[in-house]
Protein backbone atom coordinates (compact mmCIF):
# COMPACT_ATOMS: atom_id res chain seq x y z
CA UNK A 1 0.00 0.00 0.00
CA UNK A 2 1.65 3.33 -1.03
CA UNK A 3 2.25 5.47 1.88
CA UNK A 4 3.32 9.69 2.50
CA UNK A 5 5.07 10.69 5.71
CA UNK A 6 6.66 13.62 6.88
CA UNK A 7 7.83 15.39 9.87
CA UNK A 8 8.03 19.02 10.09
CA UNK A 9 8.12 22.27 11.99
CA UNK A 10 5.69 24.58 12.03
CA UNK A 11 6.79 28.07 13.26
CA UNK A 12 3.05 28.30 14.93
CA UNK A 13 1.20 27.85 18.10
CA UNK A 14 -0.77 24.03 18.31
CA UNK A 15 -3.62 26.17 18.22
CA UNK A 16 -2.93 27.29 14.91
CA UNK A 17 -2.02 24.24 13.02
CA UNK A 18 -5.05 22.18 14.60
CA UNK A 19 -7.74 25.44 13.78
CA UNK A 20 -6.26 25.04 9.97
CA UNK A 21 -6.50 21.21 10.52
CA UNK A 22 -10.09 20.38 11.72
CA UNK A 23 -11.71 23.19 9.73
CA UNK A 24 -12.62 21.67 6.03
CA UNK A 25 -13.10 25.48 4.22
CA UNK A 26 -9.33 24.95 4.02
CA UNK A 27 -9.34 21.26 2.65
CA UNK A 28 -8.89 22.80 -0.83
CA UNK A 29 -6.27 24.71 -0.38
CA UNK A 30 -4.54 21.85 1.69
CA UNK A 31 -4.65 19.71 -1.38
CA UNK A 32 -3.79 21.45 -4.43
CA UNK A 33 -6.17 18.93 -7.02
CA UNK A 34 -9.26 18.87 -4.77
CA UNK A 35 -11.90 21.55 -5.95
CA UNK A 36 -14.16 21.89 -3.07
CA UNK A 37 -15.36 20.27 0.42
CA UNK A 38 -18.81 19.46 1.91
CA UNK A 39 -18.67 18.18 5.32
CA UNK A 40 -21.48 17.01 7.12
CA UNK A 41 -22.37 18.30 9.65
CA UNK A 42 -21.15 21.36 8.67
CA UNK A 43 -18.53 23.21 10.67
CA UNK A 44 -15.36 22.20 12.51
CA UNK A 45 -13.85 18.61 12.89
CA UNK A 46 -16.07 16.46 15.16
CA UNK A 47 -16.03 12.90 15.30
CA UNK A 48 -17.98 11.33 12.43
CA UNK A 49 -18.38 14.19 10.23
CA UNK A 50 -18.42 12.81 6.48
CA UNK A 51 -16.39 15.07 3.98
CA UNK A 52 -17.47 14.75 0.31
CA UNK A 53 -14.66 16.37 -1.78
CA UNK A 54 -14.47 16.90 -5.61
CA UNK A 55 -11.01 16.74 -7.19
CA UNK A 56 -9.82 17.06 -10.64
CA UNK A 57 -7.50 14.84 -12.54
CA UNK A 58 -6.57 16.29 -15.84
CA UNK A 59 -10.22 17.28 -17.95
CA UNK A 60 -11.99 14.72 -14.99
CA UNK A 61 -13.84 15.11 -12.03
CA UNK A 62 -13.42 12.81 -9.29
CA UNK A 63 -14.85 12.41 -5.89
CA UNK A 64 -13.18 11.62 -2.59
CA UNK A 65 -15.13 10.37 0.26
CA UNK A 66 -13.45 10.92 4.23
CA UNK A 67 -14.82 10.62 7.92
CA UNK A 68 -13.09 12.08 10.69
CA UNK A 69 -12.02 9.01 13.05
CA UNK A 70 -10.76 10.84 15.94
CA UNK A 71 -9.68 14.04 17.78
CA UNK A 72 -7.14 14.71 20.17
CA UNK A 73 -7.32 18.19 20.41
CA UNK A 74 -4.25 19.76 19.57
CA UNK A 75 -2.70 16.34 19.68
CA UNK A 76 -3.72 13.82 17.51
CA UNK A 77 -6.34 14.16 14.29
CA UNK A 78 -7.10 10.71 12.05
CA UNK A 79 -8.97 10.87 8.82
CA UNK A 80 -10.23 7.41 7.35
CA UNK A 81 -11.44 6.63 3.88
CA UNK A 82 -15.41 6.08 2.80
CA UNK A 83 -16.68 3.77 0.32
CA UNK A 84 -16.90 5.19 -2.83
CA UNK A 85 -14.89 7.40 -4.50
CA UNK A 86 -11.29 7.59 -5.39
CA UNK A 87 -9.78 5.36 -3.16
CA UNK A 88 -10.39 1.59 -2.30
CA UNK A 89 -9.08 2.63 1.41
CA UNK A 90 -7.59 5.76 3.06
CA UNK A 91 -6.03 6.65 6.19
CA UNK A 92 -5.02 9.93 7.43
CA UNK A 93 -2.65 10.36 10.79
CA UNK A 94 -1.66 13.54 12.45
CA UNK A 95 0.08 14.32 15.56
CA UNK A 96 1.29 17.54 16.86
CA UNK A 97 4.07 18.12 19.74
CA UNK A 98 4.39 21.03 21.00
CA UNK A 99 8.38 22.54 20.83
CA UNK A 100 10.12 25.93 21.62
CA UNK A 101 9.96 26.41 17.98
CA UNK A 102 6.24 26.03 17.40
CA UNK A 103 4.78 22.59 16.41
CA UNK A 104 6.55 19.59 15.49
CA UNK A 105 3.85 18.29 13.37
CA UNK A 106 4.10 14.27 12.05
CA UNK A 107 1.69 13.36 9.03
CA UNK A 108 1.32 9.77 7.68
CA UNK A 109 -1.09 8.97 4.68
CA UNK A 110 -1.94 5.35 3.43
CA UNK A 111 -3.77 4.69 0.96
CA UNK A 112 -5.09 2.72 -2.01
CA UNK A 113 -6.73 4.16 -5.20
CA UNK A 114 -9.81 2.20 -6.52
CA UNK A 115 -8.82 1.49 -10.12
CA UNK A 116 -13.01 0.12 -10.75
CA UNK A 117 -13.68 4.20 -10.05
CA UNK A 118 -11.04 5.66 -12.22
CA UNK A 119 -11.49 3.27 -15.63
CA UNK A 120 -8.54 1.47 -17.52
CA UNK A 121 -7.73 4.36 -19.17
CA UNK A 122 -5.93 5.69 -16.13
CA UNK A 123 -2.58 4.18 -15.21
CA UNK A 124 -2.58 3.30 -11.53
CA UNK A 125 1.17 4.17 -11.17
CA UNK A 126 -0.13 7.52 -12.21
CA UNK A 127 -2.49 7.69 -9.91
CA UNK A 128 -0.62 6.75 -7.50
CA UNK A 129 2.09 9.57 -7.80
CA UNK A 130 -0.79 11.71 -8.13
CA UNK A 131 -1.76 10.73 -4.82
CA UNK A 132 1.38 11.00 -3.42
CA UNK A 133 2.01 14.55 -4.58
CA UNK A 134 -1.03 15.85 -3.24
CA UNK A 135 -0.39 14.92 0.15
CA UNK A 136 3.33 15.47 -0.06
CA UNK A 137 1.51 19.29 -0.92
CA UNK A 138 -0.36 18.96 1.71
CA UNK A 139 1.47 18.54 4.85
CA UNK A 140 3.78 22.08 2.75
CA UNK A 141 0.36 24.29 2.56
CA UNK A 142 -0.51 23.14 6.68
CA UNK A 143 2.58 24.78 7.52
CA UNK A 144 1.93 27.94 5.02
CA UNK A 145 -1.86 28.29 6.38
CA UNK A 146 -0.67 27.81 9.76
CA UNK A 147 2.29 30.65 9.85
CA UNK A 148 0.11 33.15 8.49
CA UNK A 149 -0.09 36.32 10.55
CA UNK A 150 -2.40 39.00 10.65
CA UNK A 151 -1.89 42.30 9.12
CA UNK A 152 0.44 44.44 11.36
CA UNK A 153 1.92 42.01 13.32
CA UNK A 154 4.73 40.32 11.97
CA UNK B 1 -11.72 52.81 -8.65
CA UNK B 2 -10.13 49.40 -10.19
CA UNK B 3 -11.90 47.51 -13.23
CA UNK B 4 -11.67 44.56 -14.55
CA UNK B 5 -13.66 42.63 -17.14
CA UNK B 6 -13.81 39.13 -18.67
CA UNK B 7 -15.84 37.43 -21.10
CA UNK B 8 -15.20 34.04 -21.50
CA UNK B 9 -16.73 30.88 -23.41
CA UNK B 10 -17.69 27.71 -21.07
CA UNK B 11 -18.33 24.88 -23.03
CA UNK B 12 -20.92 23.27 -20.46
CA UNK B 13 -24.39 24.17 -19.40
CA UNK B 14 -25.52 27.28 -18.09
CA UNK B 15 -26.68 24.97 -14.94
CA UNK B 16 -23.25 23.39 -14.29
CA UNK B 17 -21.73 26.91 -14.41
CA UNK B 18 -24.70 28.48 -11.97
CA UNK B 19 -24.11 25.36 -9.60
CA UNK B 20 -20.31 26.65 -9.59
CA UNK B 21 -20.84 30.09 -9.22
CA UNK B 22 -23.29 29.83 -6.36
CA UNK B 23 -21.74 27.16 -4.16
CA UNK B 24 -18.93 28.77 -1.78
CA UNK B 25 -16.71 25.84 -1.47
CA UNK B 26 -15.69 26.50 -4.60
CA UNK B 27 -14.52 30.22 -3.67
CA UNK B 28 -11.21 28.89 -2.44
CA UNK B 29 -10.22 27.29 -6.17
CA UNK B 30 -11.57 30.22 -8.00
CA UNK B 31 -9.55 32.76 -6.34
CA UNK B 32 -5.68 32.11 -5.96
CA UNK B 33 -5.33 33.73 -3.08
CA UNK B 34 -8.64 32.84 -0.71
CA UNK B 35 -7.47 30.13 1.42
CA UNK B 36 -10.95 29.78 3.23
CA UNK B 37 -14.57 30.99 2.94
CA UNK B 38 -17.29 31.45 5.35
CA UNK B 39 -20.81 32.29 4.93
CA UNK B 40 -23.63 33.27 6.80
CA UNK B 41 -26.45 31.36 6.61
CA UNK B 42 -24.39 28.76 5.17
CA UNK B 43 -25.11 26.67 2.34
CA UNK B 44 -25.55 27.91 -1.13
CA UNK B 45 -25.38 31.18 -1.97
CA UNK B 46 -28.33 33.43 -2.21
CA UNK B 47 -29.67 37.33 -1.82
CA UNK B 48 -28.52 38.53 1.31
CA UNK B 49 -25.98 35.57 2.55
CA UNK B 50 -23.07 37.66 4.12
CA UNK B 51 -19.51 35.78 3.02
CA UNK B 52 -16.33 36.23 5.06
CA UNK B 53 -13.24 35.86 3.16
CA UNK B 54 -10.19 35.36 4.21
CA UNK B 55 -6.88 35.28 2.03
CA UNK B 56 -3.48 35.20 1.88
CA UNK B 57 -0.55 37.91 0.81
CA UNK B 58 2.69 36.11 1.42
CA UNK B 59 2.95 35.71 5.20
CA UNK B 60 0.02 37.73 5.97
CA UNK B 61 -3.92 36.92 5.95
CA UNK B 62 -6.06 39.45 3.70
CA UNK B 63 -9.71 39.75 5.23
CA UNK B 64 -12.73 40.90 2.77
CA UNK B 65 -16.64 40.48 3.54
CA UNK B 66 -18.83 40.24 0.72
CA UNK B 67 -22.96 40.26 0.34
CA UNK B 68 -24.93 38.72 -2.11
CA UNK B 69 -26.97 41.30 -3.80
CA UNK B 70 -28.38 39.06 -6.94
CA UNK B 71 -28.63 35.65 -7.65
CA UNK B 72 -31.14 35.37 -10.48
CA UNK B 73 -31.16 31.89 -11.32
CA UNK B 74 -28.62 30.95 -14.41
CA UNK B 75 -29.39 34.76 -15.22
CA UNK B 76 -27.51 37.14 -13.29
CA UNK B 77 -24.91 37.30 -9.69
CA UNK B 78 -23.80 40.09 -7.62
CA UNK B 79 -21.96 41.01 -4.77
CA UNK B 80 -20.87 44.11 -3.10
CA UNK B 81 -18.77 44.52 -0.37
CA UNK B 82 -19.60 44.49 3.70
CA UNK B 83 -18.01 46.87 6.30
CA UNK B 84 -15.08 45.62 7.42
CA UNK B 85 -11.81 44.08 5.59
CA UNK B 86 -9.87 44.57 2.41
CA UNK B 87 -12.59 46.76 0.36
CA UNK B 88 -13.96 50.29 0.54
CA UNK B 89 -15.99 49.51 -2.68
CA UNK B 90 -16.49 46.28 -3.91
CA UNK B 91 -18.66 44.72 -7.19
CA UNK B 92 -19.13 41.81 -8.75
CA UNK B 93 -21.69 41.21 -11.42
CA UNK B 94 -21.68 37.88 -13.47
CA UNK B 95 -24.07 37.20 -16.43
CA UNK B 96 -24.68 34.19 -18.27
CA UNK B 97 -26.14 33.72 -21.42
CA UNK B 98 -26.97 30.28 -23.21
CA UNK B 99 -24.92 29.94 -26.53
CA UNK B 100 -26.51 26.27 -27.98
CA UNK B 101 -25.07 23.93 -25.24
CA UNK B 102 -22.36 26.19 -24.01
CA UNK B 103 -22.21 29.36 -21.82
CA UNK B 104 -21.16 33.56 -22.00
CA UNK B 105 -20.21 34.57 -19.12
CA UNK B 106 -19.51 37.88 -18.48
CA UNK B 107 -17.92 38.92 -15.02
CA UNK B 108 -16.93 42.33 -14.37
CA UNK B 109 -14.95 43.37 -11.21
CA UNK B 110 -15.05 46.86 -9.68
CA UNK B 111 -13.40 47.48 -6.46
CA UNK B 112 -11.07 50.43 -4.70
CA UNK B 113 -9.08 49.11 -1.86
CA UNK B 114 -9.49 51.11 1.98
CA UNK B 115 -6.30 52.73 2.33
CA UNK B 116 -5.99 52.21 6.13
CA UNK B 117 -6.32 48.29 5.87
CA UNK B 118 -4.26 47.95 3.05
CA UNK B 119 -1.22 49.86 4.49
CA UNK B 120 -1.37 47.67 7.28
CA UNK B 121 -0.19 44.82 4.50
CA UNK B 122 1.81 46.14 1.80
CA UNK B 123 2.38 48.90 -0.90
CA UNK B 124 -1.09 49.76 -2.17
CA UNK B 125 0.01 49.41 -5.41
CA UNK B 126 1.34 46.03 -4.85
CA UNK B 127 -2.00 44.94 -3.34
CA UNK B 128 -3.74 46.33 -6.38
CA UNK B 129 -2.24 44.75 -8.90
CA UNK B 130 -2.38 41.32 -6.66
CA UNK B 131 -6.12 41.90 -6.02
CA UNK B 132 -6.77 42.81 -9.86
CA UNK B 133 -4.70 38.88 -10.44
CA UNK B 134 -6.92 37.19 -8.28
CA UNK B 135 -10.03 38.74 -9.85
CA UNK B 136 -8.74 37.94 -13.54
CA UNK B 137 -7.88 34.29 -12.57
CA UNK B 138 -11.67 33.79 -11.08
CA UNK B 139 -12.80 33.86 -14.46
CA UNK B 140 -10.22 31.31 -15.99
CA UNK B 141 -10.56 29.17 -13.11
CA UNK B 142 -14.82 29.16 -13.74
CA UNK B 143 -14.13 27.87 -16.97
CA UNK B 144 -11.41 25.32 -16.07
CA UNK B 145 -13.76 23.89 -13.37
CA UNK B 146 -17.79 23.97 -15.29
CA UNK B 147 -15.55 22.13 -18.02
CA UNK B 148 -14.45 19.33 -16.02
CA UNK B 149 -16.12 15.57 -17.26
CA UNK B 150 -17.08 13.91 -13.90
CA UNK B 151 -15.79 9.83 -13.11
CA UNK B 152 -16.77 7.34 -13.52
CA UNK B 153 -17.30 7.64 -17.08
Amino acid sequence: MPRVQATFLVEARPEAVWSVLTNPNFIPKLYPDILNAVASPPGAAVVGQWRTMSGRLGQRLFEFRTKVEELVPMKRFVIGGRRGGAFESFRQVMELTSVKEGTMVSGLFEFTVSQDYFGPQFDITLLNQAASLNEENYMMNLKELAELHDPGSG
Amino acid sequence: MTRVEDIVDIVSPRSTVWKVLVDPSFLPKLYPDVISVETSPPGMLKVGTKARILAKLGKVKVEAHVEVTRADDEVCFATRQSPGGLFSTFQQTVLLHADAMDTKVKVVFEYTLLGDYAATITQAEFLDSRTADNLRWYTRNLKEICELLPLPS
